[in-house]
């Protein structure tokens, strides 16, 4: 009760000299009144002197009462052990509710009641406990902590309860702790050992009011999002959602959770809102490209939705190729096909699909179909239903117009732009000399065809001398050969026989190898998110099959042919051990407010670590638009001896963010992206429906009480205890106030200027 | 010391000499004299091949350089090249084997009838020492009596060429049955060359289906119904056939076959073609019938016995 305080006050005196010390200045003082009184004896009038006298004695007793430094004590005792603690929550999530109905508003209210009833200190909660002075500045501290932590709030009042002498603790809250107790609590709420110990330590009753709302909170929430955290190009991988809807009802319509594989919308799924609270939905994800991939699953947000920040949630897969597929159409059966299939074929990771035109247009009337093993060229089959199933097709000297294909070519180009790889391999029928010129597949290679004219075949049947081009210099695809002039010498070295013309290379393709006159023969492109590739010529098996040279130079050779086939396949299809830029994000979800560290690998064609190396680097918010941005803020440090940069990028977003990297590497633009998320912090969302669950047990074990919205209509139980009073003092040191300086100046100030006018000197 | 029976080998056989679809288009550009001496040097270069280095063969190698002086031309100074990317049905000049080039001919002439494969139809005769044989991978060897002994650098180039992806096919073409001679003395080469025995190809082995549907492997003659050959690296690199597959293909001079099928005719005759096309397709496709998609449709046209009656997996080996 507010009767148990009680005031007290008395003066002090700073100075503590002793009376022989004072009694000197006493003498002093007097003395110089006495003088003052014998100058004062010729005045004139006598009222005159009485006044300066007066005014003189009065100074020099306030002087001396100064000097004293007199202080006046104020007391205030209570009786100890009869007050009550009052935490009232102050987390997000009790600012549920409309202006003015919050759930804080209901805890202050029931906290105010109890205050009138008892005498009360205030506290505030939310990750830790904070002493304030009154109902007045808690208010004003408002529900904007980002956690709830009963179990720190009530470590932190058994520390102090020595001090304070408390009778008891009365909390005020929804109930939704979302610390460490929530996290050891089961689903019945029971206490673990360490909670119990610090509601002995606290050593007095915790009672409690639940501050619960009127309507159920109306939130759809993505609770989770479960995948495995690697998966297989091409190979189905199930996705689980976890949803929770709450506050909403059957005239509510139906939700459409999306799921987006980096940006890209990848699955749409509608779920009804008449049902359980808590659902799965179980959705399949087909993984297209290596890589990381950043799963976001995400509902729309309904009108009066509790809060939107727990409308997603992501999961991080990293994609690997167990399995590569390998589409392969040959024009006809040759050398270079020959030893083409035995190259893929002995690669175990490849799966090879292979299809050969094996009669030709005038071979029907020699030939009966049910005399033969010969198929029919599935030619829908392929480009209508399993064309993207496929990780690189090749056309290899593969005149596609006799067999229909041209009315497929633009499936082939959405194959190709969408991500897929796409190789020709040159002869008599392909390119120009194949009826290509004028067709679409025109647009997605990196070569531009020019019309057959007069005996111009397309195709010439002589031995080309190459030549590797600048940009052939520094790419991956034409490395034979660790250091750069000697791969330069070696490619010169050699030849091919038979080649393609007419060929010319298109803007953005990287023409890497030509004859001696200049005509590329090998050159690579990028065509949206795929490549393409054309090696203009039939021979490429003489390297197989080398024909001169020792053993061991016979040996370099047939390596040399597996070897720029294996780079030339791992380019095409964008395998990351060829990437110029690596790099190395953090898979899980970064907290939000935290930096993020990347790591940059800068690797030179060659493999070889590329030192000095400045690099671009950005953050994005990742979408589809975004995916392909281009990095703007200029990161000045350059790679090290090793070929390394650490980036720390400060995120200003929260949610599925894209780093983007790019550098100069060997004289040629590189980029690199990876995606990572950044947990917005939304521990105050998890759960949003008030529960008393931990309430319960917690005055349960305390052998505290538990009320609901406007607590006891009483007083609050209390541990009471035979304690002496406690008491405050104040010390109010009133010698040193502007008043006493001011009163002596005044008094001074009066004497001089009576003096003056009365002419005296 | 050049040992006795040592054989001439010129630096570059005649019979080798480049023909393709070019040459063909070239050919008008040749005097007629000069196909006919260069003709004539290559049948001389063939019974050369009996002539032990002596007196004789000095002159013989006299009389040869200067025919090949007289028949020089643009095409042949190139005869170090290799001989583009068509295919050439190639036959191994060796002491002993015949001179099959007629019956190559038909062969290919065949195979550019019923199939798509780009095969120049005149055949190349080449040593089996010579480094050229790499411009063909696909061999051929004839004979129909004993072979002589391969020279050590022969049984090396071979080893070489048909370990890293040539095939060798061998023809007993003996007259009225397979010559037990030529098979004692090219089993004994060929162990040379690769010590493991040969074996028998079953029936539902992917030879049996490279492009037809084949009952029997027959020749002209039709004595054994099976290929032998020699397995290296999971498929086939040496196949040999007893049955005079070259006589059934050969025509005489006046266009029709030179030499009667025996027993069954004509039909015989039509088999033994079947076979030369499937061995061209197996040396260019190897198992690319066994895959998944074929072994499907043929299993769904079913016909005959030879489809294996499990179907293999995509990437089955042979």
């Amino acid at each position: 009760m507010p009767h148990l305080l009680r005031l007290d006050g008395h003066l002090e005196w700073g100075l503590q000299w002793s009376v022989p010390a004072l009694l000197p200045v006493a003498l002093l003082a007097l003395a110089v009144l006495a003088l003052s009184a014998f100058n004062l004896r010729t005045v004139v009038r006598r009222k005159h002197s009485v006044i300066l006298l007066l005014l003189r004695a009065a100074a020099v007793a306030s002087l001396g009462t100064v000097l004293l430094q007199p202080t006046w004590v104020s007391t205030r005792s209570q009786h100890a052990g009869r007050k009550v603690a009052v935490v009232v929550d102050r987390s997000q999530s009790m600012a549920q509710g409309t202006a003015g109905q919050q759930r804080f508003d209901a805890a202050m209210l029931a906290a105010t009641d109890l205050a009138k009833r008892q005498s009360v200190q205030w506290f505030a909660m939310s990750d830790q406990l904070q002493p304030v002075a009154d109902a007045e500045a808690l208010r004003k501290l408002g529900p904007r902590g980002e956690t709830t932590d009963f179990l720190h709030t009530l470590q932190a009042l058994a520390e102090q309860q020595p001090s304070r002498n408390l009778a008891a603790v009365v909390l005020v809250s929804d109930g939704l702790d979302n610390a460490l107790l929530h996290a050891r609590a089961g689903r019945d709420h029971s206490l673990d050992a360490d909670t119990a110990d610090v509601l002995e330590k606290l050593g007095i009753p915790l009672h409690a009011i639940h501050i619960a709302d009127a309507e159920p909170v109306r939130d759809v929430a993505i609770a989770a999002v479960r995948a495995a955290s690697f998966g297989f190009t091409r190979t189905e991988m199930p996705v689980s959602i976890d949803l929770e809807i709450s506050g909403l009802t059957k005239n509510s319509g139906d939700l459409t959770v999306t799921l987006r594989d980096n940006g890209q919308l990848v699955a749409t799924k509608p779920v009804a809102t008449a049902g359980p609270a808590r659902r799965t939905l179980d959705l399949t994800y087909l993984p297209q490209h290596v890589g990381s991939h950043l799963l976001q699953a995400e509902v729309a947000a309904l009108p009066g939705e509790a809060t939107e920040s727990n409308n997603r949630a992501w999961a991080q897969v990293q994609v690997v190729r167990d399995r590569t597929r390998v589409l392969h159409l040959a024009g006809h059966p040759s050398w270079d096909t020959r030893f083409l299939r035995t190259h893929l074929r002995a690669d175990p990771s490849v799966d090879l699909v292979s299809f050969y035109v094996m009669v030709g247009q005038g071979s029907g009337s020699f030939v009966s179909a049910e005399d033969t093993t010969l198929i029919p060229f599935p030619t829908r089959e392929i480009f209508e239903e399993s064309l993207s199933s496929f990780d690189l097709v090749i056309f290899q000297d593969f005149p596609f117009g006799p067999f229909q294909v041209e009315q497929y070519l633009r499936q082939l180009q959405q194959y190709v732009t969408g991500g897929g790889a796409f190789l020709v391999l040159g002869g008599r029928q392909s390119l120009s000399a194949g009826g290509y010129y004028g067709t679409e597949i025109a647009q997605w290679l990196p070569v531009r065809l020019q019309p057959l004219a007069g005996e111009d075949l397309g195709y010439v049947d002589s031995t080309a001398h190459l030549q590797l081009t600048p940009a052939g210099r520094s790419h991956p695809v034409v490395q034979l050969d660790a250091d750069a002039d000697s791969n330069g010498a070696l490619w010169a070295a050699r030849s091919w026989h038979g080649r393609n013309t007419g060929l010319q290379a298109t803007e953005n393709a990287s023409v890497l190898v030509t004859d001696d006159h200049g005509q590329p023969l090998l050159a690579v492109g990028e065509v949206g998110q795929g490549r393409s590739g054309v090696l203009a010529s039939d021979g490429l098996w003489a390297w197989a099959f080398p024909d001169q040279g020792s053993d061991l130079e016979r040996q370099r050779i047939r390596g040399d042919y597996h070897k720029l086939l294996d780079q030339l396949t791992a380019w095409l299809l964008r395998d990351p051990d060829l990437d110029s830029l690596r790099l190395e994000a953090p898979t899980a979800p970064i907290a939000q407010g935290q930096p993020v560290h990347v790591r940059v690998q800068v690797v030179t064609s060659n493999g070889k670590p590329a030192v000095g190396v400045s690099v671009k680097a950005d953050l994005l918010p990742l979408t589809e638009a975004t995916k392909d941005a281009h990095a703007t803020a200029i990161w000045s440090t350059a790679s090290d001896d090793q070929g390394r940069i650490e980036l720390n990028l400060i995120p200003k977003e929260v949610g599925a963010l894209l780093v983007v990297v790019e550098a100069m590497v060997d004289g040629q633009a590189c980029r690199a992206s990876v995606p990572l998320v950044v947990a917005p912090n939304q521990a105050e969302w998890q759960q949003l429906q008030p529960d008393d669950g931990i309430l319960r047990s917690l005055t349960q074990a305390s052998g505290g009480k538990l009320w609901r919205d406007r607590g006891p209509t009483g007083p609050v139980p209390l541990m009471v205890r035979d304690l002496p009073d406690l008491a405050e003092q104040s010390h109010d040191d009133l010698w040193s106030r502007p008043e006493v300086f001011a009163w002596i100046i005044l008094l001074l100030g009066a004497e001089w200027t009576f003096r003056r006018r009365w002419g005296l000197a | 010391m050049r040992p006795s029976n040592a054989l001439i080998q010129l630096p570059i056989p005649l019979g080798a000499l480049p023909c393709g679809r070019d040459c063909v288009k070239r050919k008008s550009a040749f005097s007629l004299v000069g196909m006919l001496v260069r003709k004539r040097a290559d049948w001389l270069d063939s019974i050369s091949l009996w002539l032990p280095l002596g007196p004789i063969g000095w002159g013989r190698v006299v009389m040869l350089l200067g025919l090949m002086a007289v028949t020089v031309h643009p095409r042949s100074v190139q005869g170090l090249e290799p001989p583009g990317n068509m295919i050439h049905l190639a036959w191994l000049k060796v002491p002993g084997s015949g001179d099959p080039s007629s019956a190559l001919a038909a062969w290919a002439q065949e195979i550019r009838l019923r199939t798509s494969v780009d095969i120049a139809t005149q055949a190349i005769g080449i040593r089996p020492e010579d480094p050229a044989i790499f411009h063909y991978p696909l061999l051929y060897w004839s004979g129909d009596k004993a072979v002589a002994k391969l020279s050590d650098q022969a049984v090396a180039n071979l080893r070489l060429h048909l370990s890293t992806g040539g095939l060798l096919v061998v023809d007993n073409v003996g007259r009225t049955e397979a010559n037990s001679a030529f098979d004692t003395s090219i089993r004994a080469e060929l162990q040379r060359i690769f010590p493991q025995p040969m074996q028998r190809l079953n029936s539902g082995h992917v030879l049996f289906r490279s492009f037809y549907r084949l009952d029997q492997p027959v020749g002209r003659r039709a004595d054994t119904r099976e290929l032998e050959g020699i397995r290296v690296s999971n498929h086939y690199v040496v196949l040999y056939t007893r049955n005079d597959l070259a006589g059934a293909l050969q025509r005489s001079q006046f266009g029709g076959f030179a030499l009667s099928a025996v027993p069954g005719g004509e039909s015989q005759r039509e088999q033994a073609f079947r076979l030369a096309v499937n061995l061209v397709m197996y040396a260019l496709c190897l198992d690319y019938k066994d895959d998944h998609t074929h072994v499907m449709h043929l299993l769904r046209n079913r016909r005959g016995s030879h489809v294996p009656a499990a179907v293999p997996a995509a990437g089955a080996e042979e």
